[in-house]
C-alpha cells in the first residue's frame, strides 16, 4: 500500500504520518501543494492518496480532478477543516472515495483507511 | 230405324229376360250369344248399337271380349253386366269403351233405365 | 330452453321419462283396446255366424215346406198330406233350434245393434202359422205360398246378412258375402223348384210364370256367379266338386225344357222335384260346408285373439313393472348419488374437508366420487399450506407488520423510504406530518419536497448527496459524513403560522442482495433540544456576568458580604429553629415572621447588591405571598423551606467563595472601619445608581463627611439598612419622573444628599435628604384611613406633625406592588425600628415640592474621628 499525502500545513502532515506509523502502509511523498502532489502521482502513481482542499495554488479540487485524468485508479481520501458539505460531496462526485474532518484522531483516521481499503476488496459488506 | 242389339250371357234364362224387356222397348235384338267366340263373330257380323256383355262366360271374360271388338275397330256402344263385387272389373271395362254396367241380378226397369241412358 | 338447462335432475328424470311413459300407456291402451276388439269381434262374430247357421236351417227348412206347400195346394190336399206334415215338424225344430240360440246369454252385443232385425224375423216366423192354417184350408193359391214363404226367407237371409256384415276382418266379411250369395242363389233355386213343380203339374206353362221362371234362375246364376267370384279357393272346390253329377245335369235339362215349353207335360212333376230337391240337397252341403267352415275359422280367431288379447295384457304388465322398476332403482341410485354428491360439495363448499364421499357404483358418478376425493385431498394439503402461510403471515403481520405500524404512528422521529428515483414512500409515520405540516410526503421528490424548506446551497448538496447515497462503490459512513442535512433549520409554515424548526434529518441505507434497494430516512425534531442548548448557552452566559458582579461587589466590601451572610445563615436558622418548636401553632404568624424576616434580609441583600441572594429572597417572598391567600396547612411549609433551604445553600457557596476572597484581603490588610465606611458609602452610592436605574429615574449621590466621621462597627449594618430603605423610598415615592422635575423647574438628575456631622460628643448625626416633592399630608391622611390606622374624623383634628408620624406605622404602606426596591409597605415602619434598635432618634421634615429631609441622631461611645487616615495615605 504506497501513499501520497498532500496537505499544506507540515503539522498536518506529521500528524498523518505518524498515526499511520503502525499500519502496512509506505509513504511514498508529501507535497504541500497541488502541483507538487502530481509531480509525485505521476511519479510513483500511489494507491491511495490523502488530499486536502484548502491549499494556495491548485486548490484540493482541481488537484483531484487532475490526480483522477492521470491516475483514475487511484483512492483519494479528502481530509479536510472545511466544513461545508457541498465542497465535500463534489469531491466525491469528481472521485474520491474517502473523506476525514479535520482535526483527524489516531482512531478517526485508522478506521477511514480501514473503510478506503476494505471497499477495495469487498464492495459491500452488507445483506 | 229401331237400334241393333246383340246379347252376350251364358245364362239362357238371362239372355231371355233381357231379349223380353228390350223387345218390349221396340228394341231390334240382332241376335244372341252364349259364350265368347259367338258373341265376337256375331258383333262383328251385325255391328249392333248396343252390346249387353255379360261378364262371365265359360271361355272368356267379358272385357276380354270387348277388347276384342275394340281391336277390330267395332264401336258399339256396350253394357257390362256384372255380378255383385265386380268392381274392378268394371272399372277395366270402362277403361276399354264401355258405356255402362249393371249389376246382376237387375230387374227390367233398371235394365231398361241403362239402356235408355247408354242410347 | 335455460329453463329446462336450469331444472333439478329429478325433475329432468320426470321431463324425459313422464311424457314416455304417457306415451307408452297411450300406445299399450291402444293396443289392448285393439285386441280386445278383436277379441270381443271374433268372439261375436263367432256366436252371430252360429245364429247365422241356425237361420240358415230354418231357411232351409222352410224352403223345402214351401215347396211340399205348393205341391199340396196345386194337387187340392191330395198329395203331400204326409211330407208337409213331417216338414213343418222339422221347420219347426230348426226353428226352435234358432229361439235357443237366440236365448244363450252370450248374445247381448248382437241384439244390442240387430234387434229390430232379429224382433222382425220373429215376427215372420210367427206368421208361419197363419201360413200354414190357410195351405191347409187350400184358401191359397200357390204363388201366393210361394210369395208368403218367399218373403220370411227374405227377411231371414237379409238378418243373416246384416249380422254377418258386422265383422272387420274382411277376410271373413269377402267369405259370408259369398255364402249370404250362395243362399240367395240357393233361395232362387228353392222357388225355381216350387215353380217349376207347379208348371209341370199343369203341363203349360204361362207366360208370367215363364217370366217368374226366367228372372228365378237368371237371378240365381247371377247370385252364383258372385259367389263364385268372391268365394275363396276351398269353397268353389267343394261348390266344383259338390255340385255335379247325374241329378244337377237333369236339372239343367230340365230348366231347357221349360225353356221349350213345348214338352211339359212330358216330365212328372214329381221327378222334377226329385231332381231339384236333390240339387238343393247338394247346395246345402255346400252351404254347410261353407257354414262350418266360417264357423271353425271364427272359432280359431277368436281363440287366437283370446290368446293374444291375454298374452299380450300379461307380457304388458310383465314388461311394465319389471321396467318401472329398473327405471326406479336406476333413477333412485342416480338421484341418491347426486344427492349424495351434491351434500358432499356443499359440505365443502362450507368449509367442511373432514370426511370422504363413498359412492359404490362404478359408473361416472362413482369415478367422480373418486376423483372428487382426491381432489378434497388436494385441498385439504393446498388448505394446510394456506394455513400455514396464513398463520406465518398473521405472525408476521402481527409482530413486524403492526409493530411497524405502531411505531410509525407513535415514533416521534418522521421516517419514510426513498426509492432510487428519490420519491418519497407512501408509508411513513405520523410525525412526518407533524414535523414538516400537513404536506403532500407520499411519493414526492424529497428534493422537491425540501426545496421551500432549505438553502438553495443545501438543496443543492441534498441532492448530490443522495446520488452518493445509492451509489453502492461509495462507503455509507464516507456519503453520511457529508449529509448537508444532518441538522437543518427549516422554515415551515402550520396553519398560516411560518415556525422555525431545527430537524436531523439521518439516512440508511437498504439492500437487497448487493444492490441498494432504498434509503431509510429518519427525521428527528431536534427544535427543542436547540434552543435548549441555546437557552443554556445564554444562561452560562449570565451566570458569567452574575458572578462578575458578585465578584465585583465582594471586590468592594467583603466585609459587608460576610456580615451578611452571617447575619443572613443565622436567621434562616432561627426561622427553621422557629418552625420546629411551634409546630401546629400558629401558623398564620409564623408566615408572617418568615414574611418580615426574608424581607429584610432580602432588603439587605439589595442595599449590597447582592443580586443572587435578593433575587432568591425574592421567590422565597413570592412563595409566601402564595400562601397568604389561602388557608395554611403544616405541608404548605414544605415549599417555603425548601426555599429557605436553597437560599442556605447559596449561603454556604457564597460563605465558601467569601473566604477565598478573604485570604486574597489577608494578604493586603487595611484599616478596619475606615474600610468598612468606604465600602459603606460605595455600596450607598451603588445602590443609588442601581435602583434609580430600575426605577427609569436619574439620581445622584452625594456624600458630605467634613469631619471625617467614622461609623462605628456596630452601627454599620443598621445604618446601611436605614439607608438603603430611605433611598429606596426616596426614587420610588420622592423624586419625581424627569419631565415632572423639568416642569417644576428643578434640574432633570435628581439628587439624594446623605451628610455625617458631631453636633455634641458622642453623638452622631446623620442627615439624609433627596429634593423630590416632599410629602403630601392629606394623601398621608387618606392612606391611612384606607389601611385603618385611623378614623376620617381623627384625620381632620390631627396635626400635620402627627400626621407626618403615620409615616412610620407599621402597615402604613399603601404600595400593592411587592417588589424589591419599595419592600412590602414595611419601608418608613422599618426606618423607625431600625433607628430605635441602636437607641437612635429621628426627626422629619419637608417641604412640598421641594425636599424630604430627615435627621438622625445617634449616640456613639468613643472617638469617631478617622485618625488612621494618614496611615492608609502612606500605606497605598
Amino acid at each position: 500500500m504506497r501513499l501520497l499525502i498532500v496537505d499544506d500545513s507540515s503539522i498536518m502532515r506529521r500528524i498523518i504520518e505518524k498515526n499511520l506509523k503502525d499500519y502496512d502502509i509506505q509513504i511514498i511523498g508529501m507535497a504541500p501543494d497541488g502541483q507538487t502532489a502530481l509531480q509525485l502521482v505521476k511519479e510513483h502513481m500511489p494507491d491511495v492518496i490523502t488530499l486536502d482542499i484548502t491549499m494556495p495554488g491548485m486548490d484540493g479540487l482541481a488537484c483531484l480532478d487532475e490526480i483522477m485524468a492521470v491516475h483514475p485508479k487511484a483512492k483519494v481520501m479528502i481530509i479536510t477543516a472545511l466544513s461545508d458539505k457541498l465542497t465535500g460531496l463534489r469531491a466525491l462526485d469528481k472521485g474520491a472515495r474517502g473523506f476525514l474532518y479535520k482535526p483527524v484522531n489516531a482512531v478517526d483516521l485508522a478506521k477511514a483507511f480501514d473503510r478506503l481499503l476494505k471497499r477495495n476488496e469487498n464492495k459491500q459488506g452488507r445483506v | 230405324m229401331s237400334k241393333k242389339v246383340l246379347i252376350v250371357d251364358d245364362s239362357i234364362y238371362m239372355r231371355s229376360l233381357i231379349r223380353t224387356a228390350l223387345e218390349e222397348e221396340g228394341l231390334e235384338i240382332v241376335g244372341e250369344a252364349k259364350d265368347g267366340e259367338t258373341a265376337i263373330d256375331l258383333a262383328l257380323e251385325t255391328t249392333p248399337d248396343l252390346i249387353t256383355l255379360d261378364n262371365i262366360l265359360p271361355d272368356m271374360m267379358g272385357f276380354e271380349i270387348l277388347k276384342v271388338l275394340r281391336d277390330q275397330g267395332l264401336e258399339s256402344k256396350v253394357i257390362m253386366i256384372s255380378a255383385v263385387g265386380q268392381q274392378t272389373v268394371v272399372n277395366k271395362g270402362k277403361e276399354l269403351g264401355a258405356s255402362d254396367y249393371i249389376v246382376k241380378p237387375f230387374t227390367s226397369e233398371s235394365l231398361l233405365e241403362v239402356v235408355n241412358r247408354v242410347l | 330452453m335455460r329453463i329446462l338447462y336450469d331444472l333439478p335432475i329429478r325433475i329432468k328424470f320426470a321431463v324425459v321419462l313422464v311424457p314416455l311413459i304417457v306415451i307408452i300407456i297411450c300406445f299399450d291402451y291402444l293396443q289392448i283396446k285393439h285386441n280386445y276388439l278383436d277379441y270381443s269381434d271374433s268372439q261375436r262374430l263367432n256366436q252371430t255366424l252360429q245364429l247365422g247357421v241356425e237361420i240358415n236351417h230354418a231357411v232351409h227348412e222352410l224352403q223345402k215346406e214351401r215347396s211340399i206347400s205348393i205341391g199340396f195346394v196345386s194337387n187340392d190336399g191330395y198329395s203331400f198330406v204326409e211330407e208337409m206334415e213331417h216338414q213343418r215338424q222339422v221347420t219347426d225344430s230348426t226353428i226352435r233350434a234358432f229361439y235357443k240360440e237366440l236365448e244363450s246369454s252370450d248374445l247381448d252385443g248382437v241384439f244390442s245393434i240387430h234387434m229390430d232385425d232379429i224382433e222382425l224375423l220373429k215376427s215372420q216366423f210367427q206368421s208361419i202359422k197363419s201360413i200354414r192354417n190357410r195351405v191347409d184350408q187350400l184358401a191359397l193359391d200357390p204363388l201366393q205360398i210361394l210369395e208368403y214363404y218367399s218373403d220370411i226367407n227374405d227377411v231371414a237371409l237379409n238378418t243373416v246378412d246384416m249380422l254377418i256384415n258386422e265383422t272387420r276382418d274382411k277376410d271373413i266379411a269377402q267369405q259370408v258375402h259369398a255364402l249370404i250369395y250362395f243362399l240367395k242363389s240357393k233361395e232362387r233355386a228353392s222357388i225355381e223348384r216350387a215353380i217349376g213343380t207347379q208348371a209341370f203339374s199343369h203341363e203349360v206353362i204361362d207366360d208370367e210364370l215363364y217370366s217368374s221362371f226366367a228372372a228365378l234362375v237368371a237371378e240365381q246364376d247371377a247370385y252364383l256367379d258372385a259367389f263364385l267370384v268372391i268365394a275363396d279357393q276351398e269353397s268353389f272346390n267343394v261348390y266344383s266338386r259338390l255340385m255335379s253329377g247325374h241329378d244337377v245335369g237333369e236339372v239343367e235339362r230340365l230348366r231347357e225344357v221349360v225353356h221349350d215349353r213345348n214338352e211339359m207335360g212330358e216330365v212328372d212333376p214329381a221327378y222334377w222335384y226329385d231332381m231339384t230337391t236333390s240339387k238343393i240337397n247338394l247346395l246345402k252341403q255346400v252351404e254347410d260346408h261353407i257354414s262350418d267352415r266360417l264357423l271353425s275359422h271364427t272359432e280359431y280367431l277368436y281363440v287366437t285373439a283370446f290368446r293374444k288379447f291375454w298374452t299380450f295384457i300379461v307380457l304388458d304388465i310383465i314388461i311394465g313393472v319389471i321396467a318401472v322398476w329398473l327405471m326406479s332403482i336406476i333413477v333412485t341410485n342416480l338421484l341418491a348419488n347426486v344427492k349424495i354428491l351434491e351434500n358432499f360439495t356443499l359440505r365443502i363448499s362450507k368449509g367442511d374437508l373432514s370426511k370422504k364421499v363413498n359412492i359404490p357404483t362404478k359408473d361416472e358418478i362413482g369415478q367422480y366420487a373418486k376423483t372428487f376425493n382426491v381432489m378434497v385431498d388436494e385441498i385439504v394439503k393446498s388448505h394446510n399450506i394456506l394455513r400455514k402461510e396464513r398463520d406465518k403471515a398473521k405472525f408476521l403481520y402481527n409482530n413486524i407488520y403492526r409493530v411497524s405500524l405502531v411505531v410509525f404512528q407513535n415514533i416521534h422521529q418522521g421516517i419514510f423510504l426513498l426509492d432510487r428515483n428519490f420519491k418519497m414512500s407512501k408509508l411513513y409515520s405520523k410525525s412526518m406530518e407533524k414535523i414538516f405540516g400537513e404536506q403532500k410526503i407520499a411519493g414526492e421528490n424529497f428534493a422537491n419536497f425540501m426545496r421551500p424548506l432549505i438553502i438553495p446551497r443545501d438543496l443543492e448538496a441534498l441532492e448530490m448527496f443522495m446520488r452518493h447515497l445509492f451509489n453502492e462503490d461509495m462507503d455509507e459512513d464516507v456519503v453520511n459524513q457529508l449529509n448537508p442535512i444532518e441538522q437543518v433549520k427549516i422554515y415551515s409554515e402550520n396553519d398560516g403560522v411560518v415556525t422555525t424548526k431545527y430537524i436531523r434529518v439521518n439516512f440508511t441505507r437498504i439492500w437487497r442482495r448487493d444492490r441498494i434497494t432504498n434509503i431509510m430516512v429518519t427525521v428527528s425534531d431536534e427544535t427543542e433540544s436547540v434552543l435548549l442548548q441555546k437557552h443554556l448557552e445564554e444562561a452560562e452566559k449570565k451566570k458569567k456576568q452574575e458572578t462578575e458582579q458578585v465578584l465585583s461587589i465582594l471586590k468592594i466590601d467583603p466585609s459587608l458580604i460576610r456580615g451578611f451572610l452571617y447575619n443572613a445563615k443565622r436567621t434562616l436558622r432561627s426561622i427553621s429553629e422557629k418552625y420546629e418548636s411551634s409546630k401546629d401553632g400558629d401558623l398564620r404568624g409564623l408566615l408572617d415572621f418568615t414574611f418580615e424576616t426574608i424581607h429584610n434580609l432580602k432588603g439587605n441583600a439589595v442595599v449590597i447588591g447582592l443580586d443572587i441572594m435578593s433575587q432568591k429572597f425574592h421567590e422565597v417572598e413570592d412563595a409566601i405571598e402564595e400562601l397568604k391567600t389561602k388557608e395554611i396547612t403544616g405541608k404548605d411549609f414544605l415549599t417555603i423551606l425548601y426555599e429557605i433551604d436553597d437560599a442556605d445553600k447559596i449561603i454556604d457557596e457564597m460563605s465558601s467563595m467569601l473566604r477565598k476572597v478573604a485570604d486574597i484581603y489577608r494578604k493586603y490588610p487595611s484599616g478596619g472601619h475606615v474600610v468598612s465606611n468606604i465600602m459603606l458609602i460605595d455600596t450607598l452610592e451603588r445602590s443609588v445608581k442601581v435602583i434609580g436605574e430600575k426605577m427609569d429615574k436619574q439620581v445622584d449621590f452625594f456624600f458630605k463627611n467634613e469631619g471625617n466621621l467614622v461609623l462605628p462597627n456596630e452601627h454599620i449594618d443598621v445604618f446601611r439598612d436605614v439607608m438603603i430603605q430611605l433611598i429606596r423610598n426616596s426614587i420610588k415615592h420622592g423624586i419625581e419622573p424627569k419631565d415632572q422635575r423639568v416642569a417644576a423647574g428643578k434640574l432633570a438628575r435628581g439628587g439624594i444628599t446623605i451628610e455625617l456631622d458631631q453636633p455634641a460628643e458622642g453623638q452622631l448625626r446623620v442627615i439624609y435628604k433627596d429634593d423630590g416633592r416632599g410629602l403630601d399630608i392629606e394623601k398621608i391622611k387618606d392612606r391611612a384611613i384606607m389601611n385603618n390606622l385611623l378614623t376620617e374624623y381623627d384625620a381632620e383634628n390631627l396635626t400635620d406633625e402627627d400626621a407626618v408620624g403615620l409615616i412610620y406605622e407599621k402597615g402604613f404602606s399603601t404600595s400593592q406592588e411587592v417588589d424589591e426596591i419599595a419592600g412590602r409597605g414595611q419601608g418608613m415602619n422599618l426606618v423607625k425600628n431600625l433607628i430605635e434598635s441602636i437607641k437612635g432618634t429621628f426627626k422629619t421634615e419637608f417641604e412640598s415640592g421641594k425636599y424630604f429631609r430627615l435627621i438622625i441622631e445617634l449616640p456613639v461611645s468613643g472617638n469617631i474621628q478617622d485618625q488612621e487616615e494618614t496611615n492608609e495615605v502612606a500605606n497605598s
